[in-house]
């Protein structure tokens, strides 16, 4: 007998009642699934009886659309659409002759070792060592992408030179060991303790090391009050706690780094969504073709939504893209541009 | 058990195309849209049961039928072809190509 307490059910199942559309202490009953705790449910609460009463869910109803419900900001589906967008291994905008460009100033070889911050599921780290043959640590706070990307470096045989790690922004120890250089992409406007995070990014910065950093900025102080603003943070799939481009690059400084370049690269970064975007409706037809590709229409729209309200924030200049060089002394970081 | 509910995510767009109507042709907006369907802003409503085809900018043209009135306009069931996977997802994005000059610090100007 099930009782009535909905409150109790594993937050698994509640949250499957709720993508079915039912209400959760209905479905429990449904399925033939009593009262549990959520560690019941982490160990499946399955018996085999229970496996039998319940349905398998279709493909579609596997995943939320933008988030799993297991708090991970990327679902199996989110991954596979936003790859079908943006190239093999890369989340967002930036393939792999952008990268290469935008890294050019760091000089980078195969002797150096590299910390790429925001790694989603490698793309990135594995152009810049496939280019400049340099070893690449990457972090990701997504475990699913972590998982999936060091994947694709196996397959690429570049698990040794690209390695991929899952992570806690808000909650990072002193880093075991030293890079030559630091690479935030896009990862450090989803933190709120930034200034703690880049002051441990200086700290595992060796000497003479150079930081590169690109992130979401916002476009000036009263952003924050915009209505149009305050929906596009609170629809981002993980919660954006983004600040002006001078508190950015003062924290870079205060954190005992000097700054080379501090640029809007936002302009960028619109041709780059535009681009990479323009080619939707081919991809939606190629996926149309198969059962499979079908269930990722939704997903695929879900992102496409969510690339648009990024760009319009953009263009409307509520939001910027900013580039960061820095490096921390102890005789000069060598860069490109001092040859 | 209840009634399953439909959790299809209804964007919101914006996007303007043209509705037409055999040889008449009106401007709507999307109010949103999802993959078989879309909702349309505009001063006038064709008639439950009307087929429309709806044409856009650099969108895939796509035939449907007016299925629904409501408060804000009117829904067209769009069915579940390649073009209307293909309207769909270029009406979401038909607004990430910026106009000239559309781009810029937003305060800069007041």
């Amino acid at each position: 007998m099930v009782e009535r307490d909905a409150d109790k059910l594993p937050l698994k199942l509640k949250l499957k009642a709720w993508w079915e559309g039912y209400d959760a202490q209905e479905f429990a009953e449904r399925m033939g699934i009593g009262l549990g705790s959520e560690k019941d449910d982490e160990h499946n609460g399955s018996s085999a009886s229970d496996a039998a009463a319940a349905p398998e869910p279709a493909a579609e109803d596997k995943e939320d659309l933008l988030a799993p419900s297991d708090g991970d900001a990327w679902s199996d589906a989110r991954a596979a659409v936003s790859q079908l967008i943006w190239g093999e291994g890369y989340c967002g905008p930036g393939g792999s002759e952008q990268i290469i460009s935008m890294t050019q100033l760091l000089a980078l070889d195969p002797k150096m070792s590299m910390l790429v911050v925001g790694a989603s599921l490698g793309g990135p780290a594995r152009a810049l060592s496939q280019n400049f043959g340099v070893w690449i640590t990457g972090l990701e706070a997504s475990g699913k992408l972590v998982q999936q990307g060091n994947e694709i470096s196996k397959v690429k045989g570049m698990a040794k030179k690209v390695t991929l790690a899952q992570y806690d922004p808000e909650d990072v120890a002193k880093f075991d060991r030293n890079y030559d250089r630091i690479f935030a992409k896009e990862s450090l406007f989803t933190v709120e303790k930034k200034k703690d995070l880049i002051a441990h990014l200086f700290d595992a910065t060796k000497k003479e090391g150079l930081f590169l950093l690109t992130d979401y900025v916002l476009g000036s102080e009263s952003v924050v009050m915009k209505e149009e603003f305050r929906e596009w943070r609170d629809r981002e799939p993980t919660r954006p706690f983004c600040v002006l481009s001078d508190e950015l690059e003062g924290m870079v400084k205060n954190a005992g780094f000097a700054v080379r370049v501090s640029e809007d690269i936002s302009k960028q970064y619109i041709d780059l969504i535009s681009k990479a975007w323009k080619d939707a409706g081919t991809v939606v037809a190629e996926l149309m073709k198969s059962e499979d590709g079908k269930h990722l229409i939704d997903p695929l729209l879900s992102e496409a939504e969510f690339w648009a309200r990024r760009s319009k924030m953009l263009q409307s200049g509520q939001l910027q893209v900013w580039r960061i060089l820095a490096y921390k002394t102890g005789g000069g970081g060598k860069m490109m541009s001092d040859w | 058990m209840g009634e399953r509910r439909d959790h299809k995510n209804r964007i919101q767009t914006g996007t303007e195309l043209k509705l037409h109507l055999g040889d008449d042709c009106i401007a709507v907006h999307v109010l949103n849209i999802s993959f078989g369907g879309v909702l349309l802003g505009s001063d006038e409503r064709p008639e439950i049961g009307t087929q429309v085809r709806l044409t856009g900018e650099d969108i895939t043209a796509v035939s449907g039928n007016v299925v629904r009135h409501d408060a804000k306009g009117f829904a067209v069931d769009l069915g579940d072809s390649v073009e209307a996977a293909q309207f769909a997802v270029e009406s979401i994005t038909s607004d990430m190509t910026p106009t000239d000059g559309a781009m810029g610090p937003e305060d800069e100007a007041s």
